[in-house]
């Protein structure tokens, strides 16, 4: 394999050679560097909300089931026999106390453990052939969740969860804990696109600058009265932990008043006042800023804007979590879910469910001009004059690394990690220098299973 | 099949189709076949504005997302979600979104062919409506880079004769990908 | 002071949890409920919807306990004789395997 070291250091000087959104053994770099350490979101709690329902979620090529089990436990296994490797579900959601190969008949109870060989006495000559006491469909590495987000990491030592995300779960709350009892998942959309997964991550991540030319049309047909150019600029983004955002700059007004003018009904303002921190309130209330498109590190994003769903002056807000799952160096597959607090009013919901329509998936407006770009980008970045090109990422710097502005204080933002208002590509810089310290660092080998035949796993060289 | 519902579909028409389909050479069949036939060379040609009056105003414009479920679960769409799920509002801002200048997924546009088969028309219990099955294979060629996408889908619409000709007054497309293998669906079908 | 049996307040906490499931599934019945009784029992079931599929609630009105079955365990009660209801039967009240119990 190349020596990418060339590479890394560009990247980390903000110069993006421009291949890395089109290249093969970088692709296969990343399939073992980032996805195979990092954690990976793969379901909310909500889409398996009672015992035995299960959803068929994937990382990269590896599919997992995750299921809720008989105790309430929700679990991740691995999808596939421990028997001839067959998937064991091949429908992509379902409730089940059991799960059954179709090839064999060996079952499972949800909660992973093998119950049942076919004929294990005769064909096996029992436990002293085949030891099926203890033996399970292979659990994801590591599996944890943070306000319902179920994430599972290939690296069986990945730090915990909370610290991977760090302080970015601060502004996660505002996408996911607007009440007690959190948000419900619907969907995902799902839909193929001709463009680089990392493209989606670094533009939700803080791209601000492309709001008002990519998106302009939502602005003229009267759908959305906040990207224009001036309004975009006023807002800030900021990076924190392992993932970061933009926001808007609101008008003036208090805390109440300002939640009301992106829509929440009154009743909904007051949960969130319960539920969030006094410092998560004043970065609205105080500070005026409220959260819109943000990412995690390596791929998940969400986004929370503000439409009109009808033809009055009212807006409503609507909240959507995506993931840029990696096909190929030029394919992803985007899920797309919507989201809405589980306590809303259900005539909110149903605008909610609207707005997120009108807006963002596979149908959604400003959507449909992003990817649009993305493929563009993609397939230029394939051949070998891209390869002569640096990319300029270093947006809010001077030539001698000095910030353009200064970062906002901590009385201007009272959230944590680093905040700029106006235009920058900070967080495109965070995310991609994420990217090349995994990129740089090999991974682990992975150790391996042997079924059936004792309990050791042995640490073998990784394929 | 459970029956696709929608939280937004609730103002429209719930006339069902009754009997047989109804025979090829019944002039209701022929009036709605050649509706969709007419309907398709508008889409093709993206001539939206024309497209947008042949909606009735209470029109519920519906493609739920398929989900792989097993034979016997009972449903095959996903619970509550839909790539579209419009009504006359917002179907009215995607054509004027279309007819900016800005919208660059379809500037330049693609070049769109809507190939239409297995048209069948069923009386309801109003003489004014009928229902009309049909398949739909969309063909989308865009740039000279990439080879072009397919869409496939059945589709149930509820026309309606008005004083302004007969109208669409309901559809919904059942698309046969769980995963649209298209960019977007910046496209009707 | 209040005299508790050891376990009681788990024993209530699990009696709170299994109502509360058993409501939600109620909630999303569907169909009539079939009963059905003899001098020695009675049972109630009906189809209830899950999210993602759906399980069949079998109650007893009497003792309130009850099960939601999926298809795959109602398959597996067709493969059984009259002894393995007979060794349930003959064990009211409880499990016929515990939990820690890897089963036959």
């Amino acid at each position: 394999m190349a020596d990418q070291s060339g590479v890394l250091a560009d990247v980390r000087r903000g110069m993006i050679p421009a291949h890395i959104y089109n290249d093969r053994e970088l692709f296969e770099l990343e399939k073992q560097r980032v996805f195979g350490r990092a954690w990976v979101f793969v379901a909310h709690e909500s889409e398996i909300p009672q015992p035995g329902d299960y959803v068929v979620r994937r990382v990269l090529q590896d599919s997992f089931i995750v299921a809720r089990d008989e105790k309430g436990v929700v679990r991740a296994h691995f999808n596939m026999c421990l028997h001839r490797g067959m998937q064991v579900c091949r429908a992509e959601m379902g409730n089940a106390s059991h799960f059954r190969c179709p090839y064999h008949g060996w079952s499972y109870r949800n909660d992973g453990r093998l119950v049942g060989l076919p004929f294990h006495q005769e064909a096996y000559g029992g436990e002293a052939g085949f030891r099926r006491k203890g033996r399970r469909l292979l659990p994801a590495p590591n599996l944890a969740s943070y306000n319902g987000l179920v994430f599972l990491s290939m690296d069986p030592d990945a730090e915990p969860l909370e610290e991977f995300l760090g302080d970015f779960r601060f502004y996660l709350d505002y996408y996911t804990r607007q009440s007690p009892t959190g948000i419900e998942l619907r969907g995902p959309q799902r839909w193929r696109v001709k463009a680089n997964w990392k493209i989606g991550a670094e533009n939700f991540a803080g791209d601000m600058y492309h709001t008002p030319q990519t998106h302009i049309s939502v602005v003229e047909i009267g759908l959305f009265r906040e990207p224009k150019a001036q309004k975009r600029k006023d807002g800030c983004t900021y990076w924190a932990g392992n993932g970061g955002g933009t926001t808007y700059k609101l008008p003036p007004g208090d805390l109440d008043e300002r939640f009301r003018y992106v829509g929440y009904p009154q009743q909904m303002v007051d949960r969130m006042k319960q539920m969030f921190s006094a410092d998560q309130l004043r970065v609205v209330g105080d500070d005026g800023f409220m959260i819109s498109a943000a990412s995690v590190y390596p791929n998940l994003s969400f986004v929370h804007n503000w439409p009109r769903v009808a033809d009055s002056d009212d807006v409503l807000p609507f909240i959507s979590l995506r993931q840029w799952q990696p096909i190929s160096e030029d394919e992803t597959e985007v899920l797309s879910w919507f989201a809405v607090d589980a306590e809303a009013p259900e005539e909110f919901k149903a605008l909610s469910y609207k707005a997120y329509l009108m807006c963002f998936g596979s149908t959604g407006m400003f959507e449909q001009d992003d990817v649009e770009n993305w493929v563009s980008l993609t397939s230029t970045a394939a051949g070998s004059m891209a390869r002569r090109l640096l990319l300029n990422s270093r947006m809010g710097l001077l030539e001698d690394g000095a910030e353009v502005v200064p970062a906002l204080t901590c009385d201007q933002f009272h959230g944590p990690g680093v905040a700029h208002a106006g235009y920058g590509e900070y967080n495109q810089r965070e995310l991609l220098n994420r990217w090349a310290d995994d990129l740089e660092r090999p991974a682990k080998p992975a150790p391996t299973l042997e079924v059936g035949v004792g309990e050791q796993a042995r640490v073998g060289s990784p394929a | 099949m459970r029956a696709v519902r929608s939280p937004l579909g609730a103002h429209a028409s719930p006339l069902l189709r009754t009997g047989r389909s109804l025979p090829f050479c019944d002039e209701r069949h022929q009036r709605a076949h050649q509706w969709l036939v007419d309907e398709a060379w508008l889409l093709d040609a993206q001539a939206y504005e024309e497209w947008l009056d042949l909606l009735t105003e209470d029109i519920h414009y519906l493609m739920p997302v398929r989900v792989t479920t097993a034979l016997g679960a009972g449903y095959d769409t996903s619970p509550g979600m839909a790539h579209f799920d419009e009504d006359k509002y917002s179907l009215s801002r995607r054509v004027a979104r279309f007819l900016t200048e800005h919208a660059w997924t379809e500037d330049p546009p693609s070049r769109l062919r809507h190939h239409l088969g297995n048209v069948r028309t069923f009386a309801t219990e109003e003489p004014d409506h009928l229902v009309v099955d049909s398949a739909t294979l969309l063909y989308r060629s865009r740039g000279d880079v990439r080879e072009a996408s397919v869409v496939s889908a059945g589709r149930e619409d509820l026309l309606r004769r008005t004083p302004h000709g007969w109208k669409l007054a309901r559809r919904t497309v059942m698309v046969d990908d769980a995963v649209i293998r298209m960019q977007n669906l910046a496209i009707f079908l | 002071m209040t005299l508790r049996w050891e376990g009681e307040e788990e024993a209530a906490a699990e009696a709170c949890r299994a109502a509360a499931e058993r409501g939600e599934l109620l909630d999303h019945a569907v169909g009539e409920p079939i009963c059905l009784g003899n001098e020695f029992a009675e049972a109630r079931v009906v189809r209830v919807e899950t999210r993602n599929g759906a399980r069949l609630l079998v109650e007893s009105p009497r003792s309130g306990r009850w099960v939601a079955l999926c298809p795959l365990e109602l398959e597996a009660l067709t493969w059984q004789n009259t002894a393995t209801f007979s060794a349930m039967v003959g064990n009211p009240f409880g499990p016929l395997v515990r939990e820690d119990e890897e089963g036959p």
